[in-house]
């Protein structure tokens, strides 16, 4: 018997019964459709955000102090970086060019309303501008960039211009108060995405540092690879600096270097565990497709009790009996995995497509590799073979004589 | 004398019924040669269509041994027994027992299917067949399109498919009326006339028993009388 043979048993049965049929592979392909959603549109926002990474910050090396990760915001007297160790990063061999950045949190007054929110530093040369405004990696949406000897002069972040956090929106040319001094609206960035919100100010360095009093302190050294330079080894030998500058062991270590190798595979890490949290629960509804086809599976091995009487009776073999029914269970589930596949691409393009058009993020991009498109079919023409096989193994084993006294 | 195709030697079913015993058959002794025409009469409950299944070898006696062309069923598996059964006889039944998912060459097929004759040589033989049997306008319809005598003729069809030596009718004309009981007999008696086909059939009905060249009478489980018709 070849496939056309079974298709013959099955083509008959599949029309004979068609609601049932639908009503079976309804639990497939609604599985199927929610894993394939699920998996194409976390492998897009992984793609996204390792491309966003990669496009910005792949030459990129970060030093931070490790307590100021849990310092309270606006305190400044936990170990903070220091001048001496923007020296040790700059004389270590391989960057182009290293900046040292403040982050504080401070007072921002319009009228009569005060808030809260990041001040950043942008450094007083037009390299260092260009740094810091490729690491944003946003263009304007009102007004300019901050430029190298910009004074008295602030650009906000995107929640500024476009929510109402004072009396009224902010516009170019406003006079905000931050802490206790007045600065002029250059411009406000658009949507950065970045782990601090849209609630940020960037203001010149030397401003900065006059206006909180800041000296030799800094809270993230930035340093750009030369082009060419492979960072991680940068990295490596920057560490070992570090380590001999301090005069730490290995294990003492109060600081991290983070080189974009370590942030992709931090972040790929912890999309992957929610990915697989995901389509664990959407598993579940596949095994309920599963038993809804071993259900029908067990229903046809009834109703066809004496079909199979009548063909073994004419010389069908145990086995072919098996294959009859494992060809038609499989079946239903691979036909089920289509639709779903189907259906899981066109919900992953429609997220796609309102994602883009009402939250202007590209982060809700499907993707949809070949591993996916030939996986889920594969799995699902499995949940379908393994849920008919204890009803195929039963219809193999009845005895023509019996099956035949079935027949109404 | 004609080679012995099917015998059975002291043939004896026994089924339990929760605690009761049913004797269907008591060392039932049968011959069936090559090109005979034979008739298991008898009323209901006498056994006729246990000894159908044995004939047949659908089933495997209590005790007993059941001999099909030489070969002793019981010594071979199930599947086996399915392929050989599929080469050596040809079923026709009461209920015509026909696939209703399929058409009517698919069904005449489905014999050749399982004994994996090609395509292209099953197609032809099925076309043959139901031509033979006068059905060459309705080979793809379904059994629910045609008239039970249409169906039992398909049956026939389908009984041939394999070329087998022996043919085993189940009340061929049960549920049929004279007329087209008729037309099914005919064709049973061409094809042990001309074809030099076994026939084997089991009927309660003496006018249809008459039709046959032996006539072996069942009561009880055992053969009370076997006698060949001039």
């Amino acid at each position: 018997m070849d496939f056309r043979d079974y298709m013959l048993f099955t083509w008959g049965h599949i029309k004979h019964n068609s609601l049932r049929t639908w009503l079976t592979m309804i639990g497939i392909f609604v599985g199927i459709a929610t894993i394939v959603s699920l998996i194409s549109l976390g492998t897009g926002l992984e793609e996204a955000i390792t491309s966003r990474f990669s496009s910005l910050g792949a030459d990129k090396i970060i030093v931070q102090n490790s307590q100021t990760l849990f310092a309270p915001p606006g305190q400044g007297t936990v170990d903070k970086l220091n001048d001496r160790d923007l020296r040790v990063v700059k004389q270590t061999k391989g960057f182009e060019l290293v900046i040292g950045r403040l982050l504080r949190f401070e007072s921002i007054g319009f009228k009569n309303k005060i808030i809260f929110g990041a001040i950043i530093s942008v450094p007083s040369t037009s390299q260092g501008v260009e740094l810091i405004n490729e690491f944003i990696g946003v263009s304007t949406v009102a007004g300019r960039q901050l430029k190298a000897n910009d004074r008295g002069k602030i650009v906000m972040g995107y929640d500024f211009y476009n929510k109402e956090l004072f009396e009224k929106k902010l516009r170019v040319g406003d006079k905000v108060t931050i802490k206790d001094k007045s600065f002029s609206i250059a411009g406000f960035l658009q949507r950065t995405g970045q782990p601090f919100g849209e609630t940020f100010v960037m203001m010149n360095e030397e401003d900065m540092k006059n206006l909180l009093d800041i000296n030799d302190e800094w809270d993230i050294i930035v340093g750009k690879v030369a082009e060419g330079i492979d960072s991680v080894a940068v990295g490596k030998t920057l560490d070992k600096k570090f380590l001999q500058d301090r005069g730490l062991k290995e294990w003492e270590k109060d600081y991290t270097i983070q080189t974009p190798d370590d942030i992709i595979d931090s972040l790929g890490n912890i999309l992957l565990v929610v990915q697989a949290i995901l389509v664990g629960i959407a598993s579940i509804s596949l095994i309920v497709g599963g038993i809804g086809i071993m259900n029908t599976m067990y229903t046809a091995v009834l109703e066809r009790t004496g079909e199979i009487g009548i063909i073994k009776s004419i010389g069908a073999r145990n086995s072919t009996v098996l294959l009859i029914f494992l060809f038609e269970s499989g079946m239903l589930g691979l036909v089920g995995g289509l639709i779903g596949l189907l259906l899981g691409v066109i919900l992953s393009l429609t997220v796609q497509f309102f994602g883009t058009l009402y939250f202007g993020t590209q982060l809700l991009n499907a993707s949809f590799p070949t591993y996916l498109m030939i996986g889920a079919l594969l799995f699902s023409f499995s949940v379908g073979s393994f849920a008919g096989t204890f009803p195929a193994v039963r219809a193999s084993r009845l005895k023509p004589v019996d099956a035949l006294r079935y027949r109404k | 004398m004609a080679k012995i195709i099917i015998e059975l030697r002291d043939v004896w079913k026994i089924y339990t019924m929760g605690k009761v015993e049913v004797k269907a058959l008591r060392g039932i002794n049968l011959k069936v040669r090559q090109g005979e025409f034979v008739a298991i009469m008898g009323p209901s409950g006498s056994g006729k269509s246990t000894s159908m299944n044995m004939v047949g070898s659908l089933d495997v006696p209590t005790t007993g041994t059941v001999f099909l062309d030489g070969q002793d069923i019981s010594k071979l598996s199930e599947s086996d027994l399915a392929q050989l059964r599929g080469r050596k006889i040809g079923f026709i039944f009461q209920q015509f027992n026909l696939l209703n998912t399929l058409s009517a060459i698919e069904n005449v097929m489905l014999p050749m299917i399982f004994q994996n004759i090609n395509k292209h040589n099953r197609e032809m033989r099925a076309k043959k067949l139901l031509e033979l049997v006068q059905l060459g306008h309705r080979l793809h319809h379904k059994p629910a399109e045609m008239s039970g005598g249409e169906q039992q003729r398909v049956a026939i069809a389908r009984s041939l498919a394999n070329n087998p030596e022996v043919i085993l009718a189940d009340e061929p004309t049960g549920n049929l009326d004279t007329k087209t009981g008729r037309i099914v007999m005919d064709f049973l008696k061409y094809l042990n006339k001309k074809e030099n086909r076994t026939i084997v059939m089991v009927t309660h009905d003496e006018h249809v028993a008459k039709e046959a060249k032996r006539i072996t009478f069942l009561r009880d489980g055992e053969i009370i009388s076997d006698r060949t018709v001039s």
